[in-house]
C-alpha cells in the first residue's frame, strides 16, 4: 500500500514539475507582453513621410482655398480706397 | 566482432553529437562577448557606396502579399535610378501578375516577368535565373514576396560589397505576424537563435556564412561565375552558399540590414516548408561533402563548420541510432558491467538534457541581446517545435535515402502558402511610430 502511495507521490509530484516548467510559457500566452513584432522598419520614419506628403496636400488645398475664396470676393470693393 | 563495431559507431556518433554541442555554446558565447562591438556597428553609419541594384522577387499565386512588399520598395532610401525590382511572375493562376503589373505601370523601376504554365512552376531556382537573365544590376538581391524590409536596406545590404572578397551578403529576419499565435511565436524564437546568434558568431568567428535565399544577395560577377541557381536543388540557398565559399568567396553577415517575414501559422504548413529544408540540405550534403573536404580554398576550421552546418539535419537521424546502439551495447553486456554501460549512456543522457538545451540557451541569448527579456518565458515551449523537427528530420532522411536508392534525381518543389496576415501588423506597426511621434 505503502509503496502505491509513493508512485501516486512521485507520479503527481512529476507532472507538477513539469507543469511548473511550462508555467511561465502559458503566463505568457494567455497574457502576453511581449508578443512582438520587433519594431525594426522605423515606424516614425513611414509616419513623418505621411506627414510630409499630408502637409504638402494641405498646402496645395489651402491655396486653392485661397484663390477660390479671392475669385468669389472680387465683386467686394476694395475699401482701402475710402480711407 | 560486432560488438566492437557497433562500439566503435556509437562512440563516431557520440563525437558528432558533442561536437554539435560545443559549436552551439561557441556561437552563443561568441556573440555575448562581442555584443558591446555590435552596439557600435548599430550606431555606425552606412559607409556611401552605391552601386547599381536588381532585387529579383519569385512570385508564384502571391496576391495576398506581393502588393505590400511592391509599396514598401517604392519607399525604399536608395535613389531609385541605381535600382531595377524585378518580379518573376511564376505561372501564377491569381491576382499575382495583375498587381505586379500595375505597380510596373506606376513605377518603371518595377518590371514583370510573366513566365507561363509551360516554362513556369519549376521552382523557385528556374524563376531566380530568368529574372538573373534580365538584371542589369552590379548587386543582385533577392526577396520572397511576403517580406516587408526596412527603408535603408539596400544601401545596409550593399555596403559589404565594398570589400572585394564579399560574394555574398545575409541579412537579418524577424517574424511580422509573430503576436498571430504561438506557432508563429516559436518561429521568431527560433529566427532569434539562427539570425542574432548563429550567423553572427559565424560571422565574427569568420565561419560559414549561410546564405538564406532571401533578404540577402549576391555580387552580380560572382553570380555569373556560379552560373546562377541550381534548379535541381531543393535548398538552393544553401547550395549557393557552398558553392560561393568553394569559388574562394565569402558570404558577410549583416544583422543591423532587416526584414520582416510572415511566418507560416499552423502546423502543415510549417511541416511542408521544414521537409522541404530538410529534404534540400541533405541533398545539399551529398553533393558538396567531398568538395569541402578537398578544397583549398578554407581552412579547417571552415570545414569542420561547413561539414556540421550540411549534417545539421542528420542529427535527430544521429541522436535515435546512437541510443539504438547505446542499447544494444546495454543488453550485451554482463549483468555486472551494467554499471560500465550506465557510464557509457550519460554522455548521450547529457547530450538530450544539456545538448538539447544549447539552441535554447542560443536562442535566450538573442532574445536578452535584443531586449526581449519576457519572451524567454516561452522558451520551454520550443521543446514542441523541437520534437515537430526530430520527426521531420527523420522522414527526410528516410525519404533522401530511398530516392538516392531509386536514382531520382528530380524534386516537386513544394510552395509555402501566405494568408497576408501580416498586413494587419504593419498596420500596427505604423500606428505604433504614430504614437512615438505624438
Amino acid at each position: 500500500m505503502s509503496s502505491d502511495i509513493n508512485v501516486i507521490q512521485m507520479f503527481v509530484a512529476g507532472l507538477a514539475a513539469f507543469s511548473l516548467m511550462f508555467l511561465p510559457s502559458l503566463v505568457e500566452l494567455m497574457y502576453p507582453k511581449d508578443a512582438g513584432p520587433r519594431v525594426i522598419c522605423g515606424g516614425s520614419e513611414i509616419v513623418n513621410l505621411m506627414h510630409l506628403a499630408s502637409l504638402e496636400e494641405n498646402y496645395r488645398l489651402d491655396s486653392l482655398e485661397q484663390k477660390k475664396l479671392s475669385g468669389a470676393l472680387g465683386f467686394l470693393p476694395n475699401l482701402e480706397q475710402f480711407i | 566482432m560486432l560488438i566492437e563495431v557497433v562500439e566503435f559507431l556509437f562512440v563516431f556518433l557520440l563525437a558528432i553529437l558533442v561536437a554539435y554541442l560545443v559549436r552551439h555554446n561557441i556561437f552563443t558565447f561568441a556573440v555575448l562577448r562581442s555584443a558591446n562591438n555590435t552596439k557600435k556597428t548599430e550606431s555606425t553609419p552606412v559607409a556611401k557606396f552605391e552601386p547599381t541594384v536588381s532585387i529579383l522577387i519569385p512570385a508564384r499565386n502571391e496576391e495576398n502579399v506581393i502588393g505590400r512588399l511592391l509599396r514598401r520598395l517604392t519607399e525604399l532610401t536608395y535613389p531609385k535610378k541605381k535600382l531595377q525590382v524585378i518580379v518573376i511572375n511564376d505561372a501564377s493562376t491569381d491576382q499575382t501578375g495583375k498587381i505586379a503589373s500595375d505597380f510596373h505601370k506606376k513605377y518603371s523601376y518595377i518590371e514583370v516577368i510573366h513566365r507561363d504554365k509551360k516554362s513556369g512552376g519549376k521552382g523557385k531556382s528556374a524563376a531566380m535565373n530568368h529574372g538573373f537573365s534580365k538584371a542589369t544590376g552590379e548587386i543582385i538581391l533577392c526577396f520572397d514576396a511576403d517580406y516587408y524590409p526596412q527603408q535603408d536596406i539596400v544601401e545596409r545590404l550593399t555596403a559589404p560589397f565594398v570589400d572585394p572578397k564579399v560574394g555574398g551578403v545575409q541579412g537579418r529576419v524577424v517574424v511580422l505576424n509573430e503576436p498571430q499565435n504561438m506557432i508563429t511565436r516559436l518561429i521568431a524564437l527560433e529566427r532569434v537563435g539562427g539570425y542574432r546568434v548563429d550567423q553572427e558568431a559565424r560571422d565574427n568567428l569568420g565561419l560559414i556564412v549561410q546564405f538564406g535565399g532571401t533578404v540577402g544577395g549576391f555580387r552580380r560577377s560572382v553570380l555569373e561565375a556560379l552560373h546562377g541557381w541550381d534548379e535541381s536543388m531543393l535548398s538552393e540557398d544553401t547550395d549557393l552558399t557552398l558553392r560561393t565559399y568553394l569559388a574562394g568567396y565569402k558570404i558577410k553577415y549583416e544583422v543591423t540590414a532587416e526584414c520582416y517575414e510572415e511566418a507560416v501559422d499552423n502546423w502543415g504548413a510549417y511541416w511542408k516548408q521544414r521537409y522541404r529544408w530538410a529534404k534540400g540540405h541533405m541533398q545539399c550534403f551529398y553533393k558538396h561533402i567531398w568538395k569541402l573536404l578537398a578544397t583549398n580554398k578554407l581552412t579547417f576550421i571552415q570545414k569542420v563548420d561547413g561539414l556540421l552546418l550540411l549534417s545539421v539535419y542528420f542529427l535527430p537521424t544521429i541522436v535515435l541510432f546512437s541510443f539504438i546502439l547505446g542499447l544494444f551495447l546495454l543488453l550485451q553486456l554482463p549483468a555486472e558491467g551494467y554499471g560500465l554501460a550506465f557510464i557509457g549512456l550519460v554522455p548521450v543522457s547529457c547530450y538530450s538534457f544539456v545538448g538539447n538545451f544549447a539552441p535554447f540557451f542560443e536562442v535566450g541569448v538573442g532574445l536578452y541581446l535584443d531586449g526581449r527579456k519576457r519572451s524567454q518565458w516561452l522558451l520551454p515551449l520550443s521543446i514542441l517545435t523541437f520534437g515537430f523537427n526530430l520527426s521531420i528530420c527523420g522522414l527526410a532522411y528516410l525519404n533522401v535515402t530511398m530516392d538516392k536508392i531509386r536514382r531520382k534525381k528530380k524534386h516537386s518543389w513544394a510552395k509555402t502558402v501566405h494568408s497576408g496576415s501580416g498586413d494587419h501588423y504593419v498596420n500596427r506597426l505604423i500606428t505604433v511610430g504614430e504614437q512615438l511621434e505624438q
